[in-house]
């Protein structure tokens, strides 16, 4: 997160982020220290100290450093100086957050000259040790040499783990007992590697970029389940308001299936996500009848209510820690609180676990986030807990299928359209519609039926949704679409209706590309062919199918009706950079087909 | 009286902030004061009528807003102290913004559901002389005529600093669905000593629709209050009081919401009442002479503040410092042009000013600058003045209905053209946004110290020709011999006048001092160096350009092998602002059989389609300036191929009426398809009236955007 912060920070300062391309300012020598203080007995850790001294260098012309610390109320900022540099203090509350209380100690170093250089200092305390877990090696400015240094009291070096994460060979590892006071000196030497950028569509550094865990509080998942469980104890006992609310719910209802589903679909409407990140309440969730009485939460909030308010009916639900795939939960390997950034429910019966997120608003029961597919679970279980995976569901849960019935009037393509969702799809269209307002809904729709082409006039358009699936209907009216030129009328029926299409830049592209979700789309058009008119050219048929997509575009004519019929299935989300270049090529093949014009002739002239 | 110009400089330049947590008892009082007030329109059971309110995420079923000044004179030992007055001149001011909103949806309940407020602040400055307490309050009154209170302990403090000192609190507001009211306040009390307080803009048109809106004032008559009603804001009313106050208000009802349309200028069309709440009888701070008594003053006739800016330049101070560089630098100008005229000189002086003010420590204000322009002008005895006059442009308020002499814009007119300054850095002398185009402007001749005592000239800044203000496309387009789908351009971009500043992003401000440094013919070793980071500027620029393109054909490059700033439009010489790229795109070539579409309508870039609900329109038009948009495109024919005649042909069009042209004509020369286009609006300005016709050539432009070109396989 911090990583992630930094770089977004650092963009707003200098409005970009494209730091890596002959970057100017380049960090020339660093040396981190982090020092493990061990408490008045001995045998555990009192807290951590950092200290760093990072020199920057303009390679290229003059030009400016920006040197950062986070903190928090965890974490006291000791010392920040450079010179000719002031240290700020701002705090930092990201869009997506209400509240919370992290902030930013910053340095802006100038740099006069192609040459000139300056060093910045930070010292900086963790008071909780536990929250100390991971070190990430790159900055956003390419790094020549570094040398990160962890130091151990003997007394501790039996608690402290450390676990390296794709460290390439420019990153090495030496560990040697210090000759003086016998610490455990863990030393990694970094040497040329390249500055951090965000790429569109990328996984997030914190899971990709070269780091280390350091477990230094929790000996396995076990004792890090025990401590946040500890958190929770007493937290999901049902009040009255709980009691009758659930009673009230579920009244209506025959069986668990749909008790359980009224209970999540009313959580996920009726409490307001509003995330408070702050102190312990990082990790301890609110109270179940203080969030029904805010009618707002954050997700350990509506988890905590969800519970609550299901155990009122008898339904099994327990609380799961896990971590977006942006951290890559994996509390087995990894037991610290860095592994999970997100609380969810999960309904255990005897021969399944389903888990229900109160975050995703409009996400069918089933129906995972694509950012908690295949992450690990941290499941309650009285004083243990269990670890299960998270299904990874198959592209045809998220759905856009198209289905229109068109006719050529006065040169332009009318008739009518329905297009449905499901899945994340169906959670973005109906989160987008109750999210704006009335007066602008139908303007919405129109995008989303036409979307990527957004070409299309509506003269009715309606939204329905029923059994898991949203249909958006309209009479429409495209006069983009076709174009008559003396005899003839070109049509383009563009039937495969996806923004996956589009080229991906690989110009110093440094990440895998990841889709938001693996996704099916379907297309059923027909043309109605205007008396006098025949078909001068249909697009050949188009197939293709690879492991990672299949697609096909295929034309006929029936009855005086052109019929196209069209797929795209999206297989997986994640794309490594190694075939990108492959994978614009084919989805240039794809856009090609798609593109290509359906040419009508009329012989009455 | 110079030196209490200083001090409000001073004053307002160092602001030293303290905090403190929630002031419990300041809330307490704020919440009785504000509940306690009955206002008979803030029933949360009134009834909305359907026909006025339906669809409408939220509606305003009532809205207030009360200020009270007093004037308060108290023995201040602080003040005696460091200042030598024993008494406090000082404004109490208490202001009120009370509203009560019915949430119809989901959307609505986010809306309000966060809010944030101030801390208590104490300006110091030799002694405290400002203070200021904002209380937030709500109460949600619930279907089944329950009310929650909002407890604003529950807020959580923002802090900054070193020593986290805490700088707003945030709230979220528990307990609120869909079908509540929510009834909230803003309560703030402030102190001011000596000072005045700044306009106060009161909306009468929200974001939702309002019931009623009441306004009530109530001032001591000591104090000066003055207020203007803009683009048609009811007016206040005066009602019987006792004492030494004065009272007005207002109450409106139906009022619709802000409506949701292009081409709007809000600061002239939707109604807002501005207050200003003066302390003219300070003796630290300076208020003109001509400045007004106690007494509530409305729409007074600009001459008044007219006067107020005359004696604010008749003793304003020279910044002397930058006069004297600028008169350097011109001096090198003057040396090495021994023939340059006086208008010559004139526009090198401007570009002298600005030079030196960037490369002085200190910051001007624009007044300041004008005033060291006039003086350059005066000490080079061209026979020229640089009369300085005062103007805004149609993002905030008309000159003529400016509420103090700090509201408008300064300038310098000399003969009938306009120097100003700003920071954008793509005009040349003599140039500035089209958005101060035909608007009116006042100018004071003669010595600037008898300014005071001469009636200023009441003008206009030039309207300016759409001709004046053109971006001029030229793009010839050729495809890939080896991939037919892949297009290869060559793009040149040239702006003028008003339409310099859509270019703004890629002119830097170390561009324009190394071309301003040639230009006044800086030797070598005197030049600036700005510290730039070029890597920084060239990946911007790439960025950029990218987008640039993007812009033009609606499809994000697939290369850009080349782009140059050939001119960057600041000095006489090279007016205009162009560049050249050459780039390819892949997806503006679709295949149709063995033929080929180009769709050469995208080469104009996205235009406004305006959607149905638009189209009946019911306010009249602002563009930033007359403006006019050239293209010529020049597309090879690729070899086998020909292009179709009705294709061609169907791209012609001419769309000419009063509001301007969309004319564009296509014809196939030797291999080549050669396309010229003009997209005129003749002025920033059109009344409701005339709407169809300027619909008429926003709608060609649209329909040519669609157009393709058939190349047809031979």
């Amino acid at each position: 997160m911090r990583l992630f912060t930094l770089i977004i920070f650092i963009g707003c300062l200098f409005k970009t982020y494209a730091f890596e391309k002959n970057s100017n300012v380049v960090i020339d020598e660093s040396k981190e220290t982090y020092s493990f203080i061990a408490n008045k007995n001995g045998d555990g850790i009192d807290k951590v100290k950092v200290k760093t001294a990072t020199t920057y260098k303009a390679t290229i012309s003059a030009g400016k450093a920006l040197a950062t610390a986070f903190y928090d109320d965890n974490i006291s900022i000791d010392k920040a100086s450079a010179p000719k540099a002031k240290a700020r203090y701002r705090h930092w509350i990201p869009d997506d957050i209400f509240f919370t209380d992290s902030k930013v100690c910053y340095l802006e170093i100038p740099l006069k000259e192609k040459g000139a250089t300056a060093t910045a200092q930070f010292e900086w305390t963790y008071a909780q040790p536990q929250h100390f877990t991971t070190i990430i090696f790159p900055s956003v400015y390419p790094i020549r040499n570094k040398e990160v240094r962890i130091e151990v009291p003997t007394a501790l070096s039996d608690k402290i783990r450390i676990i390296n994460h794709d460290l390439p060979p420019s990153i090495s590892l030496t560990k040697e007992q210090d000759s003086k006071d016998g610490d455990l000196i863990y030393t990694y030497h970094i040497s040329d590697i390249r500055g951090l950028k965000l790429d569109k569509l990328a996984p997030d550094p914190q899971s990709t970029a070269p780091r280390i865990s350091i477990l230094s509080t929790f000996a396995n998942h076990q004792e890090l389940y025990s401590y946040l469980h500890s958190l929770t104890i007493g937290f999901d006992q049902a009040s009255d308001s709980i009691k009758s609310l659930a009673l009230q719910l579920t009244s209506n209802c025959s069986d668990d299936a749909s008790r359980i589903k009224s209970i999540t679909e009313w959580v996920q409407q009726n409490i307001r996500y509003i995330a408070i990140e702050h102190g312990i309440y990082g990790q301890r969730p609110d109270y179940a009848s203080e969030v029904l009485r805010k009618r707002f939460g954050d997700c350990k909030g509506m988890s905590v209510l969800l519970k609550s308010l299901l155990r009122c009916i008898g339904v099994d639900a327990r609380l799961v820690w896990i971590g977006t795939e942006d951290v890559g939960s994996n509390w087995e390997q990894v037991p610290s609180l860095a592994s999970g950034n997100h609380m969810i429910c999960a309904v255990v019966s005897e021969n399944d676990t389903l888990y229900i997120d109160g975050t995703s608003r409009h996400l069918s029961i089933g129906c995972y986030h694509p950012a908690l597919q295949g992450q690990q679970a941290m499941i309650e279980d009285g004083d243990t807990c269990a670890l299960h995976s998270i299904p990874t569901l198959p592209p045809n849960v998220n759905t856009d299928s198209l289905s229109a019935s068109l006719r050529i009037v006065d040169g332009k393509i009318c008739g009518n359209m329905s297009r449905s969702f499901t899945g994340i799809n169906r959670m973005g269209i109906l989160n987008a519609y109750s999210d704006i307002s009335p007066t602008r809904r139908n303007e919405l729709l129109r995008r989303y039926l036409s979307y990527p082409k957004n070409d299309f006039e509506v003269s009715t358009i309606s939204l329905s949704d029923s059994n898991s699936t949203t249909f958006v209907h309209a009479d429409v009216s495209d006069t983009r679409s076709c174009q008559i030129v003396g005899t003839s009328t070109y049509i383009d029926c563009h039937p495969i209706m996806a923004s996956e299409l589009q080229p991906i830049d690989i110009t110093d592209r440094q990440s895998d590309l990841l889709l938001p979700a693996s996704c099916s789309y379907s297309s059923n058009i027909s043309i109605d062919i205007p008396d006098g008119y025949i078909v001068e050219h249909l697009p050949e048929p188009f197939h293709f199918d690879n492991d990672d997509l299949d697609a096909s575009i295929i034309y006929s004519v029936e009855n005086s009706t052109i019929h196209c019929t069209a797929s795209l299935r999206i297989k997986h989300r994640r794309i490594p950079l190694s075939i990108l270049d492959e994978r614009n090529q084919i989805n240039r093949l794809i856009r090609q087909a798609n593109s290509e014009q359906i040419i009508l002739t009329n012989q009455t002239n | 009286m110079k030196r209490r110009l200083c001090l409000i400089t001073a004053l307002c330049a160092i602001l030293l902030t303290a905090n403190a947590a929630i002031n419990k008892k300041f809330f307490r009082k704020a919440q009785e004061k504000v509940w306690a007030t009955e206002l008979a329109d803030f029933n949360p059971k009134t009834e909305i009528p359907d026909s006025l309110y339906s669809n409408e995420s939220a509606v305003i079923i009532a809205a207030y807003t009360n200020i009270e000044a007093d004037k308060e004179a108290e023995v201040s030992l602080s003040k005696s102290n460091s200042l030598a007055h024993a008494v406090t001149n000082a404004i109490s001011c208490r202001m009120t913004t009370r509203i009560m909103v019915k949430l119809n949806d989901a959307k609505a309940v986010e809306e309000f559901s966060n809010f944030s407020f101030d801390t208590d602040h104490k300006t110091d400055f030799i002694y405290t002389f400002r203070r200021s307490s904002e209380a937030f309050g709500g109460r949600i009154h619930k279907p089944d005529g329950s009310i929650i209170e909002v407890d604003c302990n529950e807020a959580f403090a923002v802090t900054e600093g070193k020593r986290d000192k805490t700088i707003r609190y945030k709230i979220a507001i528990p307990g609120l669905e869909p079908g509540d009211v929510f009834e909230y306040f803003y309560y703030e009390e402030i102190w001011l000593d000596e000072f005045g307080l700044s306009p106060i803009t009161i909306p009468y048109i929200r974001k939702y629709p309002m019931m009623v809106f009441v306004i009530d004032f109530k001032f001591d008559d000591a104090l000066t209050v003055e207020c203007r009603y803009h683009n048609g804001a009811p007016v206040l009313m005066g009602k019987v009081g006792g004492g030494n106050y004065r009272y007005a208000g207002i109450e409106a009802i139906n009022i619709p919401k802000l409506a949701d349309d292009n081409w709007m200028e809000d600061t002239r069309q939707v109604p807002f009442m501005r207050v200003s709440i003066l302390n003219n009888t300070s003796r630290l701070v300076y208020s003109p002479p001509s400045a007004r008594r106690g007494g509530l003053y409305a729409n007074l006739p600009s001459a008044y503040y007219y006067t107020d800016v005359a004696h604010v330049l008749s003793i304003s101070q020279e910044p002397t410092s930058i006069t004297w560089k600028a008169g350097r630098y011109l001096n090198r100008f003057k040396d090495a042009h021994p023939e340059a005229t006086p208008q010559q000189i004139v526009d090198a002086a401007w570009l002298a000013t600005i030079y030196a003010s960037l490369r002085d420590k200190d910051s001007q204000t624009l007044r300041e600058l004008a005033i060291s322009f006039q003086e350059l002008i005066r000490k080079q005895k061209l026979g020229i003045n640089a009369n300085i006059g005062i103007v805004n442009s149609r993002k905030t308020i008309p000159v003529s209905e400016i509420l103090s002499w700090m509201e408008p814009t300064y300038m310098n007119m000399v003969g009938d053209s306009c120097y100003m300054f700003s920071d954008d850095f793509c005009f040349c002398p003599g140039e500035y946004s089209g958005l101060y185009y035909g608007e009116e402007a006042v100018v004071y001749t003669g010595d600037r110290e008898n300014y005071p005592k001469i009636q200023p000239t009441s003008t206009k800044l030039a309207a300016s020709r759409a001709s004046q203000n053109t971006i001029l496309s030229t793009l010839s387009l050729s495809l890939d011999p080896n991939d037919y789908t892949i297009a290869q351009i060559d793009h040149n971009m040239q702006f003028s006048g008003a339409t310099k500043r859509f270019a703004r992003g890629i002119l830097d401000r170390g561009g324009w001092i190394n071309e301003v440094e040639q230009y006044l013919c800086i030797p070598e070793k005197d030049r600036y160096d700005s510290k730039v980071d070029s890597t920084e500027i060239k990946s911007q620029l790439d960025k950029i350009f990218k987008t640039e393109v993007e812009n033009m054909v609606g499809i994000e490059p697939r290369e850009i092998s080349h782009y140059e700033i050939t001119s960057r439009g600041v000095v006489p010489c090279a007016p205009n602002v162009s560049y050249s790229m050459t780039c390819t795109v892949d997806g503006l070539v679709k295949r149709a059989g063995n033929n080929l579409l180009l769709s050469i309508g995208n080469l104009i870039g996205k235009q406004t389609i305006v959607k149905p609900e638009h189209r009946d329109r019911k306010h009249d038009i602002f563009r930033e300036a007359p403006m006019q948009y050239r293209y010529e495109f020049s597309i090879d024919i690729p070899q086998g191929y020909s292009a179709d005649i009705a294709s061609v042909e169907a791209l012609n069009n001419n769309t000419t009426n009063k509001c301007g042209m969309f004319y564009s004509q296509a014809v196939v020369e030797s291999n080549k398809v050669i396309v010229k286009i003009v997209e005129r609006y003749n002025r920033f300005y059109e009344p409701l009236a005339n709407w169809q016709e300027f619909l008429a050539i926003v709608d060609a432009a649209s329909a040519f955007s669609s157009k393709s070109l058939v190349l047809k396989k031979q």
